[in-house]
């Protein structure tokens, strides 16, 4: 739509609800005449994706791989090479909205790192903040709100939840491919750097719309207290599914607070591997299949009504706000399964003061044993970052050269200032060359520009330099068995909005038929409830997309 | 004498001497020693229903990750480890001191502001016959049953150039319907006579409500005064929508991010601040939010006690 | 006068009752990138929840009046009698302190209440654990469908019942003490001077609050029940308002939350005015005057 449209529309808006009135009667059928009618797989795998261009300006200690291991330093590089030669930008004022995770940090005013970063990107960044809980509720508010910043990030989800997305995408955000597709990237090394699995995510419309923030394969680590595991005489790799229920009984001990499992979500997914589920759907020829129609399916559940019979799960397991990281760091609980791979360094930090604390990851083996299971792999990405739709292409440019400063990989002195700021100020080196915040650089380095770009993760624990290779051993070993999810890269408008509710009410009755409260015969009721609430729905859009797509790229 | 001056003369004649010095007043009987038992045993548990969970709240406040986890990574009751590095870490971060002058800034303006509209508005509805009465008293009435959806208020507020602006605090909120009714029907109990004589005596409305409807609504004035001023301070959702650099953010939503978000750092990041443990830090912040409600509280408190003569009439 | 009023009526007007008009949501599959103007009218389809039969719907509809029932009878009556408490206790630094003590709840967030009563009832929490170690059976509370109205009826009580007292303690505060003096020389006894005074004089007052409350009847606590859904299922625990949230919001179906919101209006017009009418037969002053 043109520019003219937009204002014409605030106008009507604008004036008040008279007008809104006035505007009812006449209605175009521009709004809906395109339900996603650009968004095919012929169109979307027609994109000929940004060429891989791998940074080597740094050699890890241990390498990573095709397949998606990441690579691991053990300590900071001593020398921080400069990735990025020129200034992004030439003094203009660039606007961007992302979720935070952390406590705000002080405004550019009051902010040296903040002030030392415009100086670097060449622009003034002015960055709206937002909790990540009212993420969700603010995001459509500033759709609607017609005022859009420079640069915006998604909620976080695969695919992103935001209902009718290729149709926003196409109405108010710009299409990238020209800048991206191909060699053309080149123009940006550290964009180029991006695996290709993860800008797969980006594709819409036939186009690259965003720029991702990557996120490892691995997706998840089962984590365990090594500690606890070792007191109770136990081996930290089950290796079958009566190991499994061994060990986990092993571990617990209700009389003194200990359980095995802490949050239902976790040996849920732990069993999904060893049961061999499909990573959410499995693909046959063209034809999809959910994981909540398989027969493997029903075992987990008729596992986990085992276990939670016999009591090796925390009595809350259920209450999806149950403080597990807390748990887990007072050894309430052993076993944290499926829990983010970047929570390693927050778990090694929040206990720093106990010396018996000893954190270890644990592989997933089949069920009968002997062999490991396949791996879940990740999405790949966390969130996408949309650039509006501009006029002036020297801006999207420049937006592009910023995104570029940012995206620049570990190690590099981009890197060292957007994670630790300035040297003396923000930050100290301590003597095996890590960098570490001091206390202005802990409250200032925490602007989220992390969610605008990102550099491919990287396994490094500062001062610890086994736990590179305890991390990089776990991946290497688990990442060959993995499996993707055959529909990341696929938009279903099914998946993005009425899933969620019927997902919701599926989960409901399958805790109910954990817990007792119903009879396991009522797990076939429930899932074609399912399917006709939402999952027939998607799996035709997805498989709809899947027909053209002659070789699915990785 | 006037009615201006009668009123003045009573309302000095503070109706609850006796009670405040806790004795009892000559005209009360000794109380049943059984009624006592059992009201003083009701109170009992009522307040240990409240203390002890605020107890828990101060006590994880003030312990360290040691006594968090010997309680199984959950609340405290006696914190053995005593540390104040959550305080220290919230407090010491400039964005939290800034962000309370703020909020006692909006606190303060917002809850003047807001008093004087509710007052006017709530004073026309009251009186019997006033013009367009009945009309505005249904639109309040409305404003009470039906609530504007999150989209379209945002959209006013952006229309008229709130956004990031600290107006976009106040204005939208600045009368609360349900207010403005309670202090309508606290008006409306103020003796007609009142009024009537003033009117004769040929004092203007303005007069009226300066000079005797407001020196004899301490009570509520001071109770929803107390309504508003808490609603300000305690406000973030508005903030989370309509501010944008952070250096506006009110306390309020300072402290969300620390309690919704539970750490200070960036997950790859590695400080050498000795980070306080997530619950305590989640702790310290309520601990914080709250002192200035009880610090303030008890200068409005002595404005319920105070009697209101009903008796200046009968001069 | 009518100037006076003028701002407090202005910001309502353009506030309140502007956006209001964005209710027309209720009539549109409103997109935000579409807006007002461009999402799709459907009439009255948003609305259809009300005579399809929709089952959770329904169930929504049924707790929701449960629990309205409950707190109107057992949650509303309680800040009356607390303050009747607290006000004839004879210090008046006690009461004041007191009364500080209990509208400290107030303060606390949802999401900190739940998650204290988490910790004290839960069942791993300290209660539990204090049984477990003394060989008694565990009271499950937390997670238990059938328990889960009484719970919230609990923790609405506990958060608010202490604030609630403070209006009632002003409207006490303006009765004359020589009425009680007078009654007290004729013999009436405590009891009978607060039948005969403190009540009648409150009377007024608490039906003006019953009747504003009957007005959102349909509104029995979001955040409160969002948050401990999860363990007891949608069954025991959906409200209008979650319901709207699960089918609607989430999926970014907006004309719903639009649809039920006026459906929640309308409803709440239809008590108030009902109520009111009752106020008046029985010789009450009500909201407002006929």
């Amino acid at each position: 739509m043109s520019a003219s449209a937009f204002s014409r529309r605030k106008l009507l808006v604008g004036t008040g609800g008279a007008a809104v009135l006035i505007g009812m009667g006449g209605l175009s059928a521009c709004g809906n005449g395109n339900k996603g009618a650009g968004n095919t797989a012929t169109a979307n795998s027609a994109v000929a994706l940004p060429t891989y261009v791998p940074y080597t300006g740094l050699k890890p200690d241990l390498p990573g791989t095709e397949e998606g291991v990441d690579p691991a330093f053990r300590n900071f590089p001593k020398t921080n090479p400069k990735a990025v030669p020129e200034v992004p930008g030439k003094g203009e004022t660039l606007t961007a909205m992302a979720n935070i995770y952390y406590a705000a940090p002080p405004g550019p005013d009051n902010n040296s790192f903040w002030a030392g970063l415009n100086k670097r990107l060449g622009v003034n960044l002015d960055m709206q903040m937002v909790s990540n809980a009212d993420y969700l509720q603010k995001f459509p508010t500033v759709i609607a709100g017609n005022e859009l910043p420079d640069m915006l990030q998604t909620p976080n989800g695969s695919p992103p939840p935001i209902p009718n997305l290729p149709q926003l995408l196409d109405k108010r955000f710009t299409n990238l491919s020209e800048f991206l597709s191909g060699d053309a990237v080149k123009e940006y090394p550290m964009l180029a750097n991006l695996p290709t699995r993860t800008w797969k995510s980006a594709v819409f419309n036939g186009g690259i719309y965003g720029i991702p923030i990557p996120r490892g394969a691995i997706g998840a680590y089962h984590f365990i207290r090594l500690d606890l595991f070792e007191a109770a005489g136990v081996s930290p790799t089950p290796k079958s599914y009566e190991e499994l229920v061994q060990t986990s009984q092993a571990l617990t001990d209700a009389k003194k607070r200990r359980w095995a499992f802490g949050l239902i979500n976790q040996p849920r997914q732990l069993l999904g591997r060893m049961n061999d589920e499909p990573n959410i759907w499995r693909e046959e020829g063209g034809k999809l299949t959910h994981m909540y129609e398989t027969d493997q399916y029903a075992q987990t559940i008729t596992d986990l009504i085992a276990m939670w019979k016999s009591g090796v799960m925390h009595p809350d397991s259920f209450n999806p706000a149950q403080p597990f990281k807390q748990l887990f760091n007072a050894g309430t609980v052993a076993i944290n399964a499926a829990d983010g791979y970047p929570a390693w360094t927050q778990y090694i930090l929040d206990n720093a003061n106990n010396p018996n604390f000893k954190l270890g990851l644990m592989p997933a083996y089949r069920r009968e044993g002997g062999q490991l299971a396949n791996w879940n792999l990740g999405s790949g990405f966390f969130s996408i970052t949309l650039l509006k739709k501009q006029d002036d292409k020297e801006k999207l440019k420049t937006i592009l050269r910023v995104l570029n400063w940012l995206a620049a990989p570990f190690g590099t002195e981009e890197y060292l200032y957007r994670l630790y700021g300035e040297k003396g100020v923000d930050h100290t080196v301590d003597s095996a060359g890590n960098p570490v915040l001091t206390k202005t650089g802990t409250a200032n380095t925490v602007v989220p520009i992390r969610y605008l770009a990102d550099a491919p993760f990287a396994i490094y624990m500062p001062g610890r330099p086994q736990d590179a290779d305890t991390q990089h051993k776990y991946q290497s070993l688990e990442i060959p068995t993995g499996i993707s999810n055959p529909t990341i890269g696929l938009f279903s408008n099914t998946a993005a909005s009425k899933n969620a509710t019927a997902d919701k009410s599926f989960n409901d009755g399958v805790n109910d038929i954990i817990q007792g409260r119903r009879p396991f015969s009522d797990l076939k009721n429930l899932v074609s409830t399912w399917r006709t609430a939402a999952g027939d729905a998607m799996r035709t859009e997805y498989q709809d997309q899947l027909q053209s797509v002659s070789a699915t790229p990785r | 004498m006037t009615t201006l001056e009668q009123s003045t003369v009573a309302k000095d004649r503070v109706s609850a001497p006796a009670r405040a010095s806790g004795k009892r007043p000559p005209w009360m009987e000794k109380p049943n020693p059984v009624t006592q038992a059992v009201k003083f045993l009701a109170l009992v548990i009522c307040v240990a229903l409240v203390v002890i969970p605020f107890w828990s709240v101060i006590a994880t406040s003030i312990a360290d990750q040691t006594t968090i986890n010997a309680a199984g990574g959950g609340m405290v009751m006696w914190p053995k480890g005593v540390t104040f590095s959550s305080y220290a870490a919230v407090l010491s971060g400039g964005v939290v001191t800034r962000a309370v002058v703020i909020s006692v800034g909006i606190t303060v303006v917002g809850t003047l502001l807001s008093l004087a509209a509710t007052a006017g508005l709530a004073y026309w509805l009251s009186r019997p016959n006033a013009l367009l009465g009945k009309p505005v008293l249904m639109l309040v009435l409305g404003a009470v049953l039906f609530s504007p959806g999150l989209i379209p208020t945002y959209l006013v507020v952006k229309q008229f150039n709130l956004l990031d602006s600290w107006w976009s605090l106040i204005l939208p909120v600045l009368v609360n319907a349900f207010n403005v009714i309670v202090m309508r029907a606290f008006f409306q109990e103020l003796p007609q006579e009142l009024f009537e004589s003033a009117a004769i005596d040929g004092a203007s409305s303005a007069t009226i409500l300066f000079r005797i409807v407001l020196p004899l609504s301490k009570a509520v004035m001071a109770v929803i005064g107390l309504f508003y001023a808490v609603a300000y301070w305690n406000a973030f959702f508005n903030a989370m929508l309509y501010i944008q650099s952070t250096d506006k953010w009110p306390m309020a939503l300072v402290l969300r991010t620390y309690v919704v978000n539970q750490t200070t750092i960036g997950g790859d990041q590695v400080s050498a601040e000795v980070l306080p443990p997530q619950l305590s830090l989640q702790m310290a912040i309520l601990v914080i939010a709250i002192v200035p409600i009880l610090v303030v509280y008890p200068f409005l408190q002595r404005h319920f006690a105070k009697g209101v003569m009903i008796g200046a009439v009968k001069g | 006068m009518l100037l006076l009023g003028i701002p407090g009526a202005l910001a309502l007007i353009l506030f309140h009752y502007l956006p209001l008009l964005g209710n027309v949501i209720a009539f549109q599959d409103y997109q935000p990138y579409l807006g007002f103007t461009e999402s799709e009218w459907v009439g009255f389809s948003n609305f259809a929840f009300l005579w399809n039969g929709n089952p959770e719907f329904l169930n929504a509809l049924w707790n929701t009046l449960i629990l309205t029932v409950i707190q109107t009878v057992l949650v509303f009556p309680v800040p009356l009698v607390l303050a009747l408490l607290l006000n004839s206790l004879a210090g008046e630094r006690l009461k004041r302190l007191l009364q500080s003590v209990f509208y400290l709840p107030h303060f606390l967030s949802w999401v900190i209440v739940v998650a204290l009563f988490q910790q004290m009832l839960g069942n791993a929490g300290m209660l539990n654990t204090f049984l477990v170690q003394h060989d008694l059976p565990v009271l499950h509370i937390i997670g238990v469908p059938d328990l889960f109205k009484a719970l919230v009826t609990s923790q609405a009580i506990w958060k608010d019942a202490g604030w609630g007292t403070i209006i009632f303690l002003a409207a006490i505060s303006r009765i004359d003490q020589e009425q009680y003096e007078a009654a007290a020389v004729d013999g009436a006894t405590a009891w009978q001077r607060l039948i005969n005074i403190t009540l009648p004089s409150l009377k007024g007052l608490f039906i003006l609050l019953l009747i504003l409350r009957l007005g959102s009847s349909l509104s029995v606590g979001f955040e409160q029940i969002i948050l401990q859904q999860g363990p007891v299922g949608i069954q025991a625990s959906e409200v209008l308002d979650t319901w709207v949230y699960n089918n609607g919001i989430i999926g970014g179906n907006w004309g719903i939350s639009g649809a039920v919101g006026l459906f929640k209006g309308v409803v709440g017009v239809l008590l108030v005015v009902g109520a009111n009418k009752l106020a008046h037969a029985f010789g009450e002053r009500g909201v407002y005057e006929k």
